[in-house]
């Protein structure tokens, strides 16, 4: 991350989210708060909130939403108590002249047993929000754990997105991907397969135009092998966390 | 110089601020003339931007991921 931060004038470090713990259960001891904790240190600029994280609880996920200094979105998601939106619904990055709105958006688990919260359809939230989003930014991206295949449908479906970064892929991509009709970029992060979490960065390249829109793109995904030096500073934090 | 004459002066004086006032480039000419340009904002052109994005991250701390 400090290599690319030294190599590019303007970055953006985003996470698709499920990011916290491993299983929709409370096992972890750290219940996510190491990953926040390195997380903020690397200056994430934003996260998705993805079943994982409300498989924290309402609690903890609630102390980790304020340890975070980065926002947590989440557009479809509500506390079931007073129905108000788990985290953000997007927020707007100030890259460079350019405004980039980011939304969040949460994959919907049917019966899934989270009785703190309650889930909205996605394609529904997106045709209400992508529009208001749009008239303040330049650029809509769509930050989410929804499958690769179905966050491209759902751009299909509603337009006025220019970026999905989306999750959990059958395959990984070999590039960078439009939909045919509205054109919205869509990449993906990993390949959804044990001892992969945690293990690739994508990496996009892409010119905003002045419209806002997004061309030239170039893509990879970036495997985090040990040829990549750990950092000293995260080190330090998660061995704090280990003891 | 008589009061006549100061009185002439003063008026030749005053016609030619007014005359050259009037003949005098607006501001507007001289923010357009041959190699100036307009004062305005910062250009917005294209903007080369990076997007690095990851999920999962738990698998960095618990080596099982």
């Amino acid at each position: 991350m400090q290599q690319q931060r030294e190599q590019s004038e303007h970055l953006l470090l985003l996470d698709t989210g499920d990011a916290l713990i491993e299983q929709e259960s409370s096992e972890s001891p750290t219940m996510g708060e190491d990953v926040v904790a390195g997380m903020n240190l690397m200056a994430y600029d934003a996260m998705a909130i993805g079943p994982l994280e409300l498989g924290l609880g309402a609690e903890a996920l609630r102390q980790r939403l304020d340890e975070a200094a980065f926002p947590m979105l989440s557009a479809n998601v509500l506390w079931s108590d007073d129905r108000t939106t788990v985290g953000e619904p997007f927020t707007v990055l100030d890259v460079g002249f350019y405004r980039i709105g980011v939304i969040g958006l949460t994959r919907v688990i049917e019966n899934g047993g989270f009785a703190d919260f309650v889930f909205l359809d996605p394609e529904d939230v997106l045709a209400e929000l992508v529009p208001e989003v749009a008239e303040q930014v330049d650029t809509v991206v769509l930050l989410t754990n929804v499958p690769y295949r179905s966050a491209a449908e759902l751009a299909e479906a509603v337009p006025g997105i220019d970026l999905v970064i989306a999750a959990l892929p059958r395959q990984l991509p070999e590039r960078a991907a439009r939909t045919s009709g509205t054109g919205a970029l869509v990449v993906t992060a990993e390949q959804a397969l044990p001892l992969h979490s945690g293990r690739r960065v994508g990496n996009l390249a892409v010119a905003v135009q002045s419209d806002g829109t997004l061309d030239e793109e170039e893509w990879e995904s970036v495997a985090l092998g040990p040829e990549i030096a750990d950092d000293l500073a995260m080190s330090n934090l998660l061995e704090k966390y280990a003891e | 110089m008589s009061v006549r004459s100061t009185r002439v002066a003063a008026l030749l004086i005053l016609l030619v601020l007014v005359l050259g006032c009037g003949q005098s480039p607006s501001s507007l000419d001289l923010l357009s003339g041959p190699g100036l340009e307009p004062v305005s904002g910062p250009s917005r052109g294209p903007m080369e931007l990076t997007v690095l994005h990851t999920n999962d991250n738990w698998g960095e701390t618990d080596p099982c991921g």
